[in-house]
């Protein structure tokens, strides 16, 4: 019976507040059993609650029940109540849970009712029941106490989250499946981006999960594989299907990661789900598989080598691709069955293959063979080298075989080839042999003809002469072979006509080899085909017999195969077909020979005319000959030299020379030619032109040796000596030029490319002023080709040209014309040498020299002028000390600024820096001037000065600044070294060229300045040091310690300059004289 | 009299002003080219001794700048310097130089003695 049908006060309250809510029953029960007013009113409402209660009671998904607490009996349950626990309202109502077990855990029951017993409530307690057929389920538990009829009552209610337990266990578990996959698992968004990645995901990438998430996963894809990857994504949203494929990720680390992706994309969610795995390595090991294969098949294609096996049980065989392609089999077709593969080889060889194979299967003997191929697809005829091995199986038994082929078509086909070469040279030297032996015509036809066709295996042979009739008929003279009447019918002629255009008639017509490769398709052969085929013949070769280059008749070979005739056959058998020609003319020709000797005398004759040497010697090098020239080359009389070797005279080249020698004219059986050095009879050595030319004998064995020589000594020596000059000419590093008399370029040296820039060729037939364009004035020129044209000697100067670019040099030149005997001018050479660098130098050098003395004389003027003043009062008056010191200061100046000006002096004189600026000078004014200077001196010490100037002597063109020096000092020594109330002697005197005066002799006419003091004299010991370089005689020391030693280093230097000598003679004690000899004429300087 | 002394070395303008000012002169010093002819122009001197090697403007400048001018031209140039080529002082003397001393080859006093002598004849 249902509570609520009872329709009591109490549930009837229950109804009316009830909201499905077990708390506000609760409630409302207590609010009705206080408040217990109106009831009728309240009846009426009740009553219509009671039933939306009971509905809902009843309706609700929640498992509910009310329990009195007394006994534990159930009193209510609703239907989700008996949907949960099976039991039906009858069975519980009634019972107590613990009858219907219904708690599963006994425990969980107890701390359940203590905890409503404590607080009257318990909300959402999780809990196991049991089922009446006994299944657990997991329940959300709440209870409430409360009164019913005056008896505490529990309303329990319960949800059922079994399955939600279920669920979230089932969660747990993909999460670790997700969480433990070794392959990559993705979920991405709908915009691409990583939405779940899991940790396998990170590791393969190597990214942290942060990198990842919301990052475009295209941005890890390889740049190279993104656009493949976007369409197939594409394809795979459009089409809805899941799918598969690879592509390459990049790690965080950059390696490469190739991956196999399975995606599915879900539409209505848009999002993609994808495993991956890492296929990296595998995709490794496939490629390196691959490669391993691709290797093998290269190897195998590169040694030609092919592999194959056959299971016999099941006839199936396996090739290799270059097995197919040894063969000529297409690779893209099975192998056929071995029965069909045997087709490929010759008959031949496939019955020895066959026989093979067989004896392999049956006893296990491996073969190796070398098979011939005449598989139709293939052009040539093919070789291989076959091997073969048997496969067992575990017992032992055959089951199939498998073997290797190798192309040997080369080499098989050389190997004929040479078997066929040897047979070929066994004809010729039978033939030679025979071409010896023969004694007549006839003879030697016949035997030559069985020689060819025996040895040479050939088919047939014949000889025919061209008759000189009108027919021009070709008449047989032998015939060996088979076919022999095929000749009866041949009617061959040698015109030009159908039955003369044969290859025999061709041959004596244009006396070439005609070959017939295949006489069925040659229309040459139209009217013998007939014939040559019933006679088995399959191809031709006629061959010209010829007299010189006259033919006479013809050889001709025939053949069963079609292109028999190679190149190395045809050549011998043109060699043996000349034998044959030479030994038939031979013979004929023999009455000739003897008119020949007479022949020979002449020759003789001529040979001794000749006066180049020349010597016969016999094959081993016996001189056999010798001519008149050889007596006169080699001073050996022919008496003397016959019966020797030619090393009577020779023998003097190095061993590798003879060795060449031998073998050019043994091996090479070829003349040698070539220049040598041999030695006369007297001991003289001369070169030689030799040419030796070996003769041979019908064997073709040399017989004689001849040998040339020319004397060529005297025109070695000459063309040595002027290769010496050329060579010396051309690598000089001046310009050499010479020109014809007019002028014009006839040769240039290398250096005037380098030093104007013109090639020797573009300057040889030009005009040297038109090339060179020099800027210098008209009188240069003036100068320069008088000097060269009527005076015919020497012009030296310093001249500025043009390089061919426009830069301008400075150079020396110097032309001399070269005369003939009649002094007429056969040609100028010029040289000249570039010294723009130098003078460039010069410069530098000049105004280094400036720049230094300028610095050191600042600081030493400071230190002069100041003394100078300290000493003159400026700053006050001295006292004795300070006067002598400051003295001392200012002397040692003035004597510094002495040693920079000799320095300065000297720096120049030694640098060639000294600018000679030619004047007219009168010596005596000079000379008065100088005395004027030392006047000072001269007056204090009392000196006595004796002038003796010789009357009108003439102004010399001189450097006056130079002169001076030179005076200064001889003067200024004099008065120094001259104790007081000496004599000085000043003499000038002009003196002509050749004249001796104090012991030297004038090379030109020149003044003499002489210069005598009654000084303390130079000793003897010292006299050879006084123009070095700081030398100071010890006398002149004592006498006065300021001096530097440069004076007259520097006089010296300077008349050096100015093309004069000075010299002196001393005593010691008595005095001195110094001589200067100035020239008269100007000396020509440059500098 | 005013006489303007280019020269760059202090120590020896020194000299040349004390010796000037003794004989009477009113002196002033240029130390470079370019102040030479700045001074030129406000001091305006009745002789003027020149070094050569001077920074900025060299002395053969400076003849050169005052002896292509109409207002300076007659002011009578003396070259004092150690520069002692020949080519220097043919050079010098060609640019329109009244006289040319090198420094370290004559005392001080001849010096003046010369420019004295060069104001004389100028006048």
């Amino acid at each position: 019976m249902s509570l609520f049908s009872k329709k009591t006060k109490e549930t009837q309250s229950i109804i009316d507040s009830n909201n499905g809510d077990a708390g506000r029953v609760v409630r409302a029960i207590e609010k009705n059993s206080v408040h217990g007013i109106n009831r009728e009113n309240i009846e009426q409402k009740a009553h219509e609650s009671e039933e939306k209660f009971a509905a809902a009671f009843n309706t609700s998904p929640g498992l509910m029940a009310i329990t009195r607490i007394s006994d534990g009996k159930i009193l209510e349950v609703n239907e989700s109540y008996s949907r949960m626990l099976g039991y039906s309202r009858d069975e519980s109502v009634g019972k107590t849970t613990a009858e219907l077990s219904i708690w599963a855990d006994a425990a969980d029951r107890d701390r359940f009712v203590a905890a409503l017993q404590k607080d009257g409530q318990v909300l959402d307690f999780e809990t196991v029941l049991r089922r009446k057929d006994g299944a657990i389920i997991t329940v959300i538990d709440s209870a409430r106490m409360f009164d019913l009829q005056g008896k505490e009552c529990i309303l329990s209610t319960a949800y059922d989250i079994t399955e939600r337990k279920r669920l979230e266990v089932e969660r747990e578990q993909y999460l670790k499946f997700f969480e433990l996959s070794t392959d990559i698992m993705v979920i991405a968004d709908p915009n691409g981006n990583f939405k779940k990645v899991n940790p396998t995901c990170l590791q393969v990438l190597g990214y942290t999960e942060s990198e990842l998430i919301s990052k475009p996963f295209i941005d890890f894809v390889l740049k190279d594989d993104k656009q493949s990857t976007l369409d197939e994504m594409v394809r795979q949203i459009k089409s809805g299907s899941s799918l598969s494929f690879e592509n390459r990720y990049v790690r965080k680390d950059g390696r490469v990661m190739r991956l196999s992706w399975h995606a599915n994309y879900d539409k209505i969610e848009g999002i993609t789900y994808a495993t991956a795995r890492d296929i990296t390595e595998r995709k490794e090991m496939e490629e390196k598989l691959r490669r391993n294969e691709e290797e093998l098949n290269e190897a195998q294609r590169i040694g030609r080598i092919g592999n194959w096996d056959w299971d016999i049980a099941t006839d199936t065989i396996n090739w290799s691709k270059e097995y197919y392609s040894i063969i000529g089999f297409d690779p893209s077709q099975k192998p056929p069955s071995y029965e069909e593969h045997l087709k490929a080889y010759t008959p031949e060889s496939a019955t020895r293959l066959d026989a093979a194979v067989k004896k392999n299967t049956e006893t296990g003997e491996s073969y190796e063979l070398d098979l011939e191929f005449a598989n139709p697809k293939v052009p040539a005829s093919r070789w291989i080298a076959a091997r073969s091995e048997s496969i067992r199986d575990e017992k032992g038994k055959i089951i199939g075989l498998r073997g290797t082929a190798q192309d040997i078509t080369d080499r098989k086909l050389v190997e004929i080839e040479l078997v066929k070469k040897n047979r070929m040279l066994r004809i010729l030297s039978n033939v030679n042999q025979e071409l010896i032996h023969a004694a007549d015509e006839t003879s030697l036809i016949d035997e030559i003809s069985r020689i060819i066709v025996d040895i040479g295996s050939y088919h047939m042979l014949w000889i025919g002469f061209a008759e000189q009739d009108e027919a021009k008929t070709v008449r047989p003279v032998a015939q060996v072979g088979f076919g022999t009447d095929y000749l009866s019918f041949a009617k061959i002629s040698w015109a030009d006509d159908e039955h003369g255009r044969g290859p025999t008639g061709t041959a004596i017509r244009t006396g070439k080899t005609q070959i017939s490769r295949d006489i069925l398709k040659d229309p040459k052969m139209t009217p013998w085909r007939e014939a040559a085929v019933k006679s088995g013949y399959k191809s031709s070769i006629a061959l010209p017999l010829s007299s010189g280059d006259k033919p006479f008749g013809a050889l001709n070979i025939y053949a069963t195969e079609t292109d028999t005739f190679n190149e190395v056959e045809v050549a011998i058998l043109e060699e043996i077909s000349k034998d044959l020609a030479f030994g038939i003319t031979t013979l004929r020709e023999d009455v000739a020979r003897v008119e020949g000797e007479e022949e020979l005398k002449k020759f003789k004759m001529a040979i001794d005319a000749v006066t180049d040497n020349v010597t016969i010697t016999d094959s081993e090098g016996i001189i056999l000959y010798a001519n008149k020239g050889a007596e006169d080359v080699t001073g050996y009389s022919r008496e003397e030299s016959i019966g020797k070797k030619p090393s009577l005279w020779g023998g003097h080249m190095s061993k590798a020379f003879y060795e060449d020698m031998w073998k050019t004219i043994h091996e090479g059986k070829k003349p040698f030619k070539s220049e040598l050095i041999n030695r006369r009879k007297e001991g003289t050595l001369y070169t030689a032109e030799l040419s030796i030319s070996p003769i041979f004998d019908k064997s073709g064995n040399e017989k004689y040796f001849i040998g040339v020589e020319r004397d060529i000594t005297e025109a070695k020596v000459l063309a040595n000596d002027l290769l010496k000059f050329k060579l010396a000419l051309d690598n000089a590093s001046d310009q050499v030029i010479i020109t014809d008399p007019e002028g014009m370029v006839i040769y240039a040296n290398a250096a005037v490319e380098k030093i104007t820039g013109y090639k020797s060729e573009e300057a040889i037939g030009k005009k040297s002023g038109v090339l060179w364009k020099s800027p210098m004035p008209k009188e240069y020129y003036q100068e320069f080709w008088h000097t060269i044209k009527e005076l015919k000697t020497t012009f030296i100067g310093e001249i500025q040209n043009k390089r061919k670019n426009g830069e301008l040099y400075t150079a020396m030149i110097s032309v001399s014309p070269v005369l003939d005997e009649k002094r007429d001018i056969l040609f100028f050479v010029g040289l000249e040498r570039d010294i723009t660098k130098e003078k460039e130098i010069d410069t530098a050098k000049s105004e280094f020299i400036s720049l230094a003395s300028h610095q050191m004389r600042t600081p030493l003027t400071a230190i002069n002028w100041y003394a100078e003043m300290l000493l003159g009062g400026d700053a006050g008056t001295l006292n004795t000390k300070q006067k002598e010191y400051f003295q001392a200061i200012y002397t040692a100046g003035q004597q510094m600024n002495e040693i920079i000006k000799s320095f300065l002096h000297i720096l120049r004189l030694e640098s060639g820096m000294i600018a000679m600026n030619l004047v007219s000078v009168n010596i005596e004014d000079v000379m008065r001037m100088m005395l004027k200077e030392s006047q000072l001196d001269i007056d204090k010490k009392h000196l006595q000065v004796v002038e003796h100037y010789k009357e009108s002597v003439p102004s010399l063109k001189i450097d006056i600044e130079l002169i001076r020096v030179v005076l200064q000092n001889l003067i200024s020594n004099a008065v120094k070294y001259t104790p007081e109330k000496g004599k000085i002697t000043i003499s000038l005197d002009d003196v002509a060229q050749g004249e001796i005066v104090a012991g030297k002799t004038a090379t030109r006419n020149s003044l003499l300045v002489s210069i005598r003091d009654t000084g303390i004299g130079i000793p003897a010991g010292e006299q050879s040091q006084v123009f070095s370089k700081f030398f100071r005689a010890e006398s002149a020391k004592r006498w006065d310690p300021n001096g530097n030693g440069l004076g007259l280093y520097m006089t010296n230097k300077m008349m050096d300059i100015i093309g004069g000598t000075i010299w002196f003679d001393s005593e010691e004690g008595k005095g001195t004289v110094f001589y200067a000899l100035l020239p008269m004429e100007e000396k020509k300087l440059i500098q | 009299m005013k006489i303007l002394v280019i020269e760059d070395e202090e120590v020896l303008a020194k000299v040349l002003e004390e010796k000037l000012q003794k004989s009477g002169y009113d002196v002033a010093i240029a130390a470079d080219g370019e102040a030479a002819l700045t001074m030129t122009k406000s001091f305006s001197p009745d002789a003027i001794v020149l070094d050569l090697l001077l920074p900025k403007k060299s002395g053969f400048e400076v003849l050169e700048i005052l002896k292509a001018d109409d207002a300076f031209k007659m002011i009578p140039v003396v070259v004092v310097s150690n520069l002692g080529e020949d080519s220097d002082i043919k050079r010098a003397l060609s640019l329109g130089a009244a006289d040319y001393y090198v420094k370290s080859e004559h005392p001080i006093n001849e010096i003046i003695e010369k420019i004295k002598n060069v104001l004389l004849h100028s006048k």
